[in-house]
C-alpha cells in the first residue's frame, strides 16, 4: 500500500476512533455526556453581546434553536467569548427534526459558520474552483470523504 | 486556462481547467505573473503530504496584477500590481489579531483533515492539499484569492516582478525563523538547508545583527549563492558539521538554530540518516528530521531552534533528552507572511534583500513538469524554477 492510501486511510481512522471514544460512557448518567448531548464550543473574538446581542442567536444556530441547547461565556484572557451548543438532553433526537443529519456534525457546522459570520462576515467557501482531470485513485476518493464533512466535526 | 496539476504520487501535468471567480465578496482574481516552485511542492508531490486529489492545482508563492475584486474588497483594484501571501487568513480572529496569520481560524474550510491529525486546523494555503483547505494553487494563469484585503500587497515601483515574487512565501518564512528564533546582535545563527528559506533566513539573521552565519548544505551552487551573500559554509558532504560547529564557535554551539529543510532531508552523512531513508522509502514512515537532530545536538545550552522546514506526521529517534537537559527553546510555524511582507517590500526597495537571484531557472508553465524535475533532482544548478503563466 503506497503511502499516500496508508495515510489517508489512517487518519479517517483516527478521526472514526476518537469519535468512537468520545461517545464513550464517563459517568452513570451516559446520555448527559455522551455524543450527542457533549456541549461543543468555538472561540469568538467578540463580545457576548455581540455573538448573541439581546440572546438572538446567530442564524446558523438559530435554525436549530427547536433542537439544542446553547450558552455564551466570556472566554478568558481577552480572547472573546466562548459559544457552546448541544442536543437538547432528553430523549434520543428525533432524526426527522435533523432532516437525516447527524446533530453533532450539523451543531458543529453551525458553530463554525455562526463564528465566521461574526468575525468576518461570510462563510469561506472553496467550491467550485478550478481542477483538472479528477482521475479515479483510491487516495483521492478518500479525501473526497473526509473532506465532504470537513466542516463538520472535529475539534473546534 | 492552462494549470498545473498533480495527477498522482510524482506525477504532474499541464491541462486546460476552468477558469476561477469570485466565491465570497472578500475575493479577488489575480492574473499570474510569476509562481515559483518550493521545496515544500516536492512533499505533497512525493505523496509526503497525502491529502491531494487527483487534479489539483499546485502552486502557493506567486505574485501578479489584480482583475477583479469582490464587492467588500476595499484595500486593493483591479490593475494592482500585488504579491499575495501563500497563507490564507482572515485577519480578524484572535490569532490575526495577534499576527499570528498562519494559524487563522478562519482560513482552511476544511478542518477536520488537520484537527485528525495535529488537534487543531491552521490556515488555508494554496494549492497545498486537503489537510491545508483545498484551495486551488497559483501555477496557473488566474488565482482566486479569499480574503484579498488582507493577503494581497502592492509591490512598490522599485521592485521587480522577480524579486517580489519571493515576497509572498520563501522570504516571509526566512525572516520568521530569524527573528521568532530571537536572534540578537551579536549571535552565532546556524541555518541548516541553502535553499531559497535558508538563503532568506540567513540574509535576515545578518539584518538582525548576527554577528556570524553559517551555511549547512551539500549543493555547490546552492552554496555558492550563500556565500555571495555573506555567509560562512559549512559543506556536509566534506565537512564534519558537529565538529566544524563546535571548532567556529569555541566550543559553544550556535546560539540560534534555524532548520530550513523540512521532512526530505538528505545528508547521507548524518547520523540516523540511513534509518529514516529505509523507513521513508517503505512507506513506513513520512519524515526524515536529520537537520532537526543536528539542530537541536548542536545549538549551544539555553539556546533557541526554529524549524521552518514543512513536516507532517510523527518523527522517530527525537532527541527530547537533548532539548530538556540543554534548555533550548524549540519553535516552529507555517509563514505568517501579512505580518512581514510590507517591510520585506519595503527592504527589497532599499536593495537590503536579495531574492532575484535565486529565480535560476524561468520558463513558461507549460514546461513546468520539466521545471519541477530539475527542481526535484537539484540538476542544471536549479534553485527555484519559476513558471510564467502568461503569453
Amino acid at each position: 500500500m503506497k503511502l499516500l492510501d496508508w495515510a489517508a486511510a489512517l487518519w479517517s481512522s483516527a478521526g472514526g476512533l476518537r469519535r468512537r471514544r468520545s461517545r464513550a460512557p464517563e459517568c452513570a448518567d451516559e446520555e448527559a455526556v455522551s455524543d450527542p448531548f457533549r456541549w461543543q464550543s468555538v472561540t469568538i473574538l467578540a463580545t457576548p453581546d455581540e455573538v448573541a446581542p439581546h440572546g438572538r442567536l446567530p442564524a446558523p444556530l438559530a435554525e436549530l434553536a427547536a433542537m439544542i441547547d446553547t450558552r455564551v461565556e466570556p472566554a478568558p484572557g481577552g480572547r472573546g467569548s466562548q459559544l457552546a451548543a448541544r442536543t437538547r438532553p432528553g430523549p434520543k433526537p428525533d432524526s426527522a427534526l435533523w432532516k437525516g443529519e447527524d446533530p453533532t456534525r450539523r451543531i458543529r457546522s453551525a458553530l463554525q459558520h455562526a463564528k465566521q459570520l461574526i468575525e468576518v462576515g461570510e462563510v469561506l467557501s472553496v467550491e467550485p474552483q478550478p481542477a483538472g482531470k479528477r482521475r479515479r485513485r483510491a487516495a483521492g476518493l478518500l479525501v473526497d470523504l473526509m473532506t465532504g464533512d470537513a466542516d463538520q466535526e472535529g475539534v473546534v | 486556462m492552462k494549470a498545473l496539476c498533480w495527477t498522482g504520487v510524482d506525477e504532474l501535468s499541464v491541462e486546460t481547467v476552468p477558469d476561477p471567480r469570485l466565491l465570497n465578496a472578500h475575493d479577488a482574481i489575480v492574473k499570474v505573473r510569476l509562481s515559483s516552485a518550493c521545496g515544500s511542492d516536492l512533499h505533497v508531490l512525493g505523496g509526503y503530504l497525502p491529502t491531494m486529489r487527483p487534479g489539483d492545482v499546485l502552486g502557493h508563492e506567486f505574485m501578479g496584477e489584480v482583475v477583479e475584486v469582490g464587492s467588500a474588497v476595499t484595500s486593493r483594484r483591479a490593475g494592482d500590481r500585488v504579491v499575495v501571501c501563500s497563507f490564507i487568513s482572515c485577519g480578524r480572529c484572535w490569532y490575526c489579531q495577534n499576527q499570528l496569520f498562519s494559524l487563522c481560524d478562519n482560513g482552511n474550510p476544511n478542518p477536520l483533515l488537520a484537527e485528525n491529525l495535529w488537534g487543531q486546523a491552521p490556515a488555508g494555503c494554496y494549492g497545498y492539499s486537503h489537510v491545508l483547505g483545498g484551495f486551488a494553487g497559483s501555477h496557473a494563469e488566474y488565482v482566486r484569492v479569499p480574503y484579498a484585503d488582507q493577503g494581497m500587497f502592492p509591490i512598490p515601483d522599485e521592485v521587480d516582478d522577480l524579486t517580489a515574487l519571493f515576497a509572498s512565501d520563501a522570504a516571509p518564512t526566512g525572516w520568521m525563523g530569524a527573528e521568532l528564533g530571537g536572534v540578537q546582535p551579536g549571535d552565532v545563527v546556524a541555518v541548516w538547508g541553502a535553499g531559497a528559506v535558508g538563503q532568506l533566513a540567513a540574509q535576515a539573521s545578518a539584518l538582525l545583527g548576527a554577528a556570524e552565519v553559517i551555511v549547512i548544505d551539500g549543493v555547490p551552487e546552492r552554496l555558492d549563492q550563500a556565500t555571495r551573500s555573506g555567509a560562512q559554509l559549512i559543506d556536509f558532504r566534506t565537512s564534519d558539521v558537529s565538529a566544524e560547529l563546535r571548532e567556529r564557535t569555541g566550543g559553544r554551539g550556535a546560539d540560534v538554530c534555524i532548520e530550513a529543510v523540512g521532512m526530505v532531508s538528505g545528508s547521507p552523512s548524518a547520523p540516523l540518516y540511513g534509518y529514516d531513508d529505509f523507513k521513508q522509502q517503505r512507506r513506513l514512515g513520512t519524515e526524515r528530521p536529520v537537520a532537526v537532530r543536528e539542530a537541536i545536538f548542536n545549538c549551544r545550552k539555553g539556546g533557541s531552534i526554529f524549524v521552518l522546514g514543512v513536516f507532517g506526521g510523527v518523527v522517530d529517534k527525537f532527541p527530547l533528552g537533548a532539548v530538556m537537559n540543554k534548555g533550548l527553546t524549540l519553535r516552529s510555524a507555517q509563514q505568517h507572511g501579512q505580518r512581514y511582507i510590507p517591510m520585506l517590500l519595503e527592504r527589497m526597495a532599499r536593495g537590503e534583500l536579495r531574492t532575484r537571484h535565486l529565480a535560476t531557472h524561468v520558463m513558461p508553465l507549460a514546461k513546468a513538469p520539466h521545471g519541477y524535475e530539475l527542481f526535484k533532482n537539484r540538476r542544471d544548478g536549479c534553485v527555484r524554477a519559476v513558471f510564467t503563466p502568461g503569453p
